[in-house]
């Protein structure tokens, strides 16, 4: 495998394990409520970067699904949509969050045994 | 912001009719945000192309916004339509198959095939056309094939299937039919026909003798093959060409010989049925024998059309399977 194609596999896998996380990521970072542009900043100052045509269309799937609340605001500079984690969003996170923590112990483990 | 416009106009042409406009809202504000971050409270006309170039492509952003994606059928539904269209298409294909057989051998009309081709052009799309319009609607009513995924027992999967395996019994039963054909023939070629009780006339079938040699060539063919493959035990490409090859041998006697017997009713003025049935009519008036001749070689006849079609349906099919293993190699 050269360089290239090890740089297509990378960038393939990477972009399947990001999707992978991004929900998780939206609903942590939701505790206090924000609008879309606000989640992107704050979500990037951590060190996650997302496709703003990828997060909206996420951000009201989680809606539909019950985890996310939303209502517009009209008292900024321009109207807004924010969004906030709903009580089953709560929970959900919680188990989510447990999760997450194995399968990383998990994964380092496999990663970390020579 | 003319352009933004623009984009949002572009983008909701893609969008689900029923949140269109709030989608486009939250848009309209996402990328006015995005601009204002970008490039202060006065970007430039080269500044927006940009920020749109970086949210994407009108038709791409609006397709996240079905996250199950967008299809006709879809994957659930999607095996059991190939199955469907298939025996469909094959059905309107063997229907059409028949109907010129039909065609040929009882009302003695002439394949037209530029015409059938014609007919299977029309027939074969508008079939499958048919088949996807209600897989669209099952779609649309999301009904799902296999509903009591629970009821799924691991125990209950069928046998892997033995493309190769030989079919011993069948193999047997074949070899006995073959040879007791072969021995009536040989022994007694000069006594088949029909028999007739009480008197016991008999009347020779005046075709057949002509034939003899040949069928018994096919069929002593047809015996080695059946041997050979017992032995064996599996199908290898070598035999399954011989197999083909003798049904092509069997397809071409098969057609001459119910050609001849055609001729020879033709020559008897009972070549279709209603001519056959003035023959027989005319006949039993007079108290002939004749009638009971072209009754015989009728019965022939038809027996010999009945084997021609089976053989030429079970070629096919094997030409097909042959033609499926070749691919999927």
């Amino acid at each position: 495998m050269n360089k290239e194609e090890l740089n297509i596999l990378k960038d393939n896998v990477m972009q399947e394990i990001r999707r992978g996380v991004l929900e998780l990521a939206a609903l942590s970072e939701l505790k206090d409520e924000k609008y879309g542009y606000s989640l992107i900043n704050s979500l990037a100052e951590k060190g996650l970067t997302v496709d703003q045509g990828t997060l909206y269309p996420l951000l009201r799937r989680l809606e539909t699904q019950g985890l996310l609340k939303s209502e517009w605001n009209v008292e900024g500079s321009r109207p807004r949509r924010y969004y906030v984690l709903s009580p089953a969003g709560q929970e959900a996170l919680v188990v989510l969050t447990a999760e997450w923590h194995e399968l990383t112990r998990v994964m380092n483990e496999l990663l970390n045994k020579e | 912001m003319e352009l933004i416009e623009r984009y949002l106009s572009e983008v909701g042409r893609y969008l689900p009719r029923q949140n269109r406009k709030d989608i486009l809202g939250e848009m309209r504000s996402a990328l006015a945000d995005a601009l204002e971050d970008q490039a202060g409270e006065n970007p430039t006309r080269e500044q927006t192309i940009e920020m749109l170039r970086t949210f994407g492509e009108p038709r791409k952003v609006a397709a996240r916004y079905y996250p199950e994606g967008q299809y006709l059928i879809g994957p659930t539904l999607y095996p059991l339509f190939r199955l469907v269209s298939g025996i469909a298409l094959a059905a309107v294909l063997g229907a059409q198959i028949i109907a010129w057989l039909v065609a040929y051998f009882f009302a003695g009309q002439a394949i037209d095939v530029l015409e059938t081709s014609a007919g299977l052009v029309s027939s074969l799309p508008s079939t499958l056309g048919w088949v996807l319009i209600v897989f669209i609607i099952l779609q649309r009513f999301d009904v799902r094939p296999d509903e009591d995924e629970k009821a799924w027992d691991p125990a209950s999967l069928p046998e892997v299937e033995g493309h190769d395996e030989v079919s011993r019994a069948e193999r047997v039963a074949g070899i006995i039919f073959q040879s007791i054909v072969l021995a009536a023939l040989t022994l007694f070629s000069d006594r088949i026909g029909l028999y007739v009780f009480p008197g016991g006339t008999f009347f020779a079938n005046p075709i057949l003798p002509g034939f003899i040699p040949w069928i018994n060539l096919s069929l002593l063919v047809a015996i080695g093959l059946d041997v050979y493959l017992l032995w064996q035990g599996r199908w290898s490409t070598a035999s399954r060409l011989v197999r083909l090859g003798a049904n092509l041998f069997g397809i071409v006697l098969l057609g001459l010989l119910a050609q001849a017997h055609m001729d020879w009713l033709q020559a008897h003025n009972a070549g279709t049925f209603f001519n056959s049935m003035e023959a027989f009519a005319q006949n039993i008036e007079s108290g002939g024998q004749a009638f009971l001749q072209i009754f015989m070689v009728q019965i022939f006849w038809l027996s010999f059309s009945i084997a021609l079609v089976v053989t030429v349906i079970e070629t096919a099919v094997s030409i097909f399977k042959m033609l499926r293993k070749l691919l999927d190699r």
